[in-house]
Formats: structure tokens, C-alpha cells, sequence
């Protein structure tokens, strides 16, 4: 699985413009939704925010699985919408970015790496992290935590860091 | 998704092994599956080439997450499976390196081999397949919205860009044949596959809706009946072996009209109406299984009374919708659930006519355990089990169901 924290909210807004903006928020509901930076619950968190501070969120749209193309055919953006606000991983975001050249696509989430998870413990464990994250190797965060409450004691008992 | 490409070739395979291991197959059937590399079908096809080689594969496990630490530990624990992991020597696992790294860790008695380099993550597109878009920086690859592609991963890596070829192994076509005769005609075909697989190999397509070749049969469909030569009652093709000499009818005006009175008896038995229907065109979970027999059998109503009882579709899950009125009882969202994801939370309730599928305890699926990992989605047939995909808006950003069509 895919482990993504998510971007600062001003990473976000000073990407936006308020009076000619008009978003989608298109969601991932898979691993992004195990990190805990997107899911339904953070969709709608990140929508009503965006819409008291302003800016125009038309609607949004929780796909299964982001990262693949044939779901993303299943969207009907509307003709107005000039902007999709992205609650996906970055695979999720070069999906809709090559499905929607013409939209500006607005990222929303870091990529951390790869995790391991125990469903039965609630625990992420960072498995293989990209190089600017490499000194998260084997940290462990709650499920949905979207990388806070890192754990002290070792939850999911696996060495990490393929040879 | 994680993409991972294939690292070692069959040979490099071969000289990790000795044909004293007792091998068993792991394979996940989730990102691995859509790089070409994991999931049933190549699991298959590594064990035919080994056996075909002279090894000794005792055994293949299809694992709906290879990455959830928990799911595995429960494959290794399940009572039907023990003596089989007790056996094995050495594990080949079919899954990305977050995979192999648990595998690793929950068979450490074990030689575990991993046959793939994990690059980072990317897309399954329409047209190229799976691609790489944010590579790992040790591969030495650009971020790429575009994507690399296999073939173009392989040739920059030195990997290789596709599953093991069957050309790879000796040919063992001509050992451990039985004849056997198809609706008049002779067929030489392996000994220990079903009369399905038999059929499937050769080219011959039996109806069936609860058997799939990831899941153990259970023959309750009754679609796949075929008669035998000698048999007294029709038999279930997807549960009964070949055997040499078998005369077997696969198709005559008999077994059709069986067939007709089951879809039609399918049909009546809750509301199948399509337009209300949430497994619309073909997508990652395949299309409507019953629709096509239905069609193929140029059914265009049911004789039998209909059922319009309306049950709640049980909207509660985070990644699924459950629409009993879709449901044909095949059982295969509950055996994916027991052997591919090895969590045993779904089971039938009730009797007869008020026979459903239920969650946990009875529960909503949000209420019941369920890890979210969608090998029911993946295993059903029709429409009762499909992928949620969302709708919101309004001030209150209300929630509004979208078909997949």
C-alpha cells in the first residue's frame, strides 16, 4: 500500500483562485484512505473548509481506486468545473492529469512511500520509503492517522529495507 | 498502484531451488496481479512450468492483500491449510517487495524467493497497460505524469518487461494424458483437471455462475451439469475430474432447457432489472456474468412468478455496495472471503427463500470486520457486490450512488 500525509492546507489554497475557480474534488478510496489523508470523511472535511474560506467546490467524487485509468472514465466533470482538487496519491494525480489536460489538477497529499499494514493492530508501518523520506523507514502509525501519533514501541514485527 | 517488474529470469528461478523443496506458490491478487505478474492465473502457470521441470509444487495460495501483515499471518494460521505450510520448505512469492518483506517475516522457518523489483508507484491505463509514474529515486527515473512503460522499464533497468513463458520449461504435453470424448469428438487432455477446465482448455464453454478457477468448487449453481456416459445422474463439470475413456455431453436440447429454467428461476428469484443495476460496463471487476448467459440463452423473460420483495441494499461500506436483490446465492463473494482473503466474514443467514449473504454477525458491512480488501467485489458474478463509487454535493455534501455504466 501507498502511504501519503497530507500537503499543508495553505500548500493547497495559495494554489487556488476564489473568484475563478470552479473544483471537483476527486477521491481515492483505497490506500490514501488507510493513511488517513483521504477517504469520504476528509473529502467532505476538505470540502466544506474550502467552501467556508471562500472558494467555489461544485462537487466532488470518491472513485475505488484512483491510480486506474478505467475507473476514471466512470467521471462526468461538469462543463463549468476548471479545477479538479486531487485526494489521491500521486499516482492518482498523473492518472487524472493525463485524463484531463486541460484542468488544472491541484495536489493535495505527499507521497511517503510503501507501508505494510496490520488491520487487526490498526497499524501502518513504513516499508519502503521514497529517499527524501528514507529516515521514515520503518516508523508505525495508527490507521487513518495520516502520518501523526508515530508509535514507540515496534506494532508489526518485520525487518524493512529490501537487499 | 506498485509497480514492480519481474527481476530473475526462469533459469535464475530454477538455481534458487532443489528438487527436494516442498514449494508452495503465494501470489497476491491485487497491484502485483495488474503489473502481469501476480494473481491466479500466472500462479498457474509457474506451477505447471515447475512441475514440468521436475519440482515439487505442493501447493498455491492466492492472497487478496500481500501487504496486510494481519491477512497473512491468518493464511499461514488457517486450520485447513496447516499441514500444507507445515510441508513447505520454500515459498515463491508472486507479490511486490512490501509483500515479500512479510512473507519473509511470517514463514521465517522458510527459504522465501522474490521474483520482482518494486520501482514505485503508477496507473493501469487503457492502452499501455501498467505505468510508472513516480519511480523511486534509486531507479535514477524522472516523476512522469505520462508514465514509462514496460517495455521501456526493462530496457533502462535490465528487467524484464512480462510474467515467466510457458516455452521457458520443458514440454511435458504428452505425460500424464487421458482420452476422453467431447460431445463426438476425441481429446487427449492432462488427468486431474475438471471437466471444466478440460473444456475450458480445449475451447469448449460451460455455463457456470459459482464456480471460479481461483475458488473451490461448490457446484450449487447446477448451470454446468453435463452428462456422462455411464453415470446415472447428471454431474457437476465444475467439481468432477476426467477420466480416461469419459464420454461426456456438454450441450444438447436437454441440458439448455435445464439451463433456461435456472436463469429463468434466477430471474424471478429477486429484482435483476439491469437499469437499477450498479455493475454497468465492463471495469476492473468484469461484467455481469449472469447478463451474458441470460442473453446467451436468448431468455427475455422468466415463466416464473416474479419475487418483488425489495431487500436494502446496504450502502454502509467505505468501498462497496451490497444489493441483495442482485444476489443469486453462488456463494463466491463467501468463498473469496474464507480462501483469498482468509477473513470467514461472510456467510449465508436464514433458510430457503430468505436465504442472503450477510457481514459479520448480521451486520452492516461497516459494523463487520471486513478489511476492505474486495476479493468479494472481484468474486461476484453479478451485481450484488460492486465497487461504491460516489457522488457529492449540495450544501451538505450529501451522498449520491453512481453506476458504473
Amino acid at each position: 500500500m501507498i502511504f501519503s500525509n497530507s500537503l499543508e492546507y495553505k500548500k493547497l489554497t495559495c494554489q487556488l483562485d476564489k473568484t475563478n475557480d470552479v473544483i471537483t474534488i476527486i477521491g481515492c478510496n483505497t490506500c490514501i484512505r488507510v493513511s488517513g489523508a483521504g477517504g469520504p470523511d476528509k473529502m467532505k472535511e476538505l470540502a466544506l473548509k474550502l467552501r467556508e474560506d471562500g472558494y467555489n467546490v461544485k462537487d466532488g467524487i470518491m472513485l475505488p481506486i484512483a491510480c486506474m485509468e478505467p475507473y476514471l472514465g466512470i467521471v462526468e466533470l461538469s462543463p463549468e468545473v476548471n479545477t479538479v482538487v486531487s485526494l489521491a496519491c500521486t499516482a492518482g494525480v498523473s492518472n487524472i492529469r493525463r485524463n484531463y489536460p486541460h484542468i488544472k489538477v491541484v495536489e493535495t497529499v505527499d507521497n511517503i512511500g510503501l507501508i505494510v499494514a496490520d488491520t487487526n493492530k490498526g497499524v501502518v508501518k513504513i516499508a519502503m520509503p521514497y529517499e527524501r523520506h528514507s529516515h521514515k523507514l520503518g516508523e508505525e502509525y495508527p490507521i487513518g492517522s495520516d502520518g501523526k501519533n508515530k508509535m514507540e514501541k515496534e506494532q508489526i514485527p518485520i525487518e524493512v529495507g529490501v537487499e | 498502484m506498485i509497480i514492480s517488474l519481474r527481476d530473475i529470469s526462469y533459469e535464475g528461478l530454477k538455481d534458487k531451488l532443489t528438487k527436494d523443496d516442498k514449494i508452495v506458490l503465494w501470489s497476491c491478487n491485487t497491484c502485483i496481479k495488474f503489473c502481469g505478474i501476480g494473481g491466479y492465473d500466472n500462479m498457474v502457470l509457474l506451477e505447471n512450468m515447475l512441475t514440468a521441470d521436475g519440482y515439487d509444487v505442493i501447493g498455491k495460495e492466492l492472497v487478496s492483500i500481500a501487504c496486510m501483515y494481519s491477512l497473512t499471518e491468518q493464511h499461514r494460521d488457517n486450520p485447513d491449510k496447516s499441514e500444507l505450510f507445515e510441508e513447505a520448505t520454500t515459498i515463491i512469492c508472486l507479490a511486490c517487495e512490501d509483500g515479500y518483506e512479510i512473507a519473509e517475516a511470517v514463514f521465517k522457518d522458510k527459504k522465501v524467493i522474490k521474483v520482482v523489483k518494486t520501482l514505485g508507484v503508477g496507473n493501469f491505463t487503457m492502452d499501455r497497460g501498467p505505468v510508472l509514474t513516480a519511480p523511486f529515486e534509486s531507479t535514477g527515473l524522472e516523476q512522469s505524469d505520462e508514465g514509462y512503460s514496460y517495455p521501456e522499464i526493462a530496457e533502462k533497468l535490465g528487467l524484464y518487461p512480462t510474467f515467466f513463458s510457458r516455452e521457458e520449461a520443458r514440454d511435458d504435453s504428452s505425460e500424464n494424458l487421458v482420452n476422453i470424448n467431447i460431445n463426438g469428438s476425441d481429446y487427449k487432455v492432462k488427468e486431474n483437471l475438471t471437466i471444466m477446465e478440460a473444456c475450458m482448455e480445449i475451447g469448449i464453454e460451460i455455463p457456470h455462475l459459482c464456480s471460479a478457477p481461483d475458488l473451490t468448487p461448490d457446484a450449487n449453481c447446477r448451470l454446468c451439469l453435463v452428462k456422462v456416459k455411464g453415470e446415472k445422474e447428471l454431474v457437476p463439470a465444475c467439481a468432477v475430474s476426467v477420466e480416461d475413456g469419459m464420454e461426456i455431453i456438454t450441450e444438447d436440447d436437454e441440458l439448455n432447457h435445464n439451463r433456461r429454467i435456472l436463469l429463468e428461476l434466477e430471474l424471478a428469484s429477486h429484482e435483476h432489472n439491469c437499469l437499477t443495476c450498479h455493475k454497468g460496463n465492463p471495469v476492473i471487476a468484469g461484467s455481469c456474468e449472469l447478463q451474458n448467459l441470460v442473453r446467451r440463452f436468448g431468455i427475455k423473460e422468466s415463466r416464473f412468478e416474479q419475487n418483488n420483495e425489495e431487500l436494502p441494499i446496504d450502502t454502509t461500506s467505505p468501498v462497496l455496495l451490497y444489493d441483495p436483490n442482485k444476489c443469486i446465492l453462488c456463494g463466491r463473494c463467501v468463498r473469496a472471503c474464507r480462501e483469498i482473503a482468509c477473513q470467514d466474514n461472510l456467510g449465508f443467514v436464514n433458510r430457503g427463500s430468505e436465504t442472503v449473504v450477510a457481514a459479520g454477525a448480521n451486520k452492516d458491512f461497516a459494523e463487520s470486520p471486513c478489511v476492505t480488501c474486495l476479493a468479494c467485489v472481484f468474486a461476484c458474478p453479478t451485481g450484488a457486490i460492486t465497487e461504491k463509487v460516489a457522488h457529492y454535493t449540495g450544501e451538505d455534501w450529501q451522498e449520491e450512488l453512481i453506476f458504473q455504466s
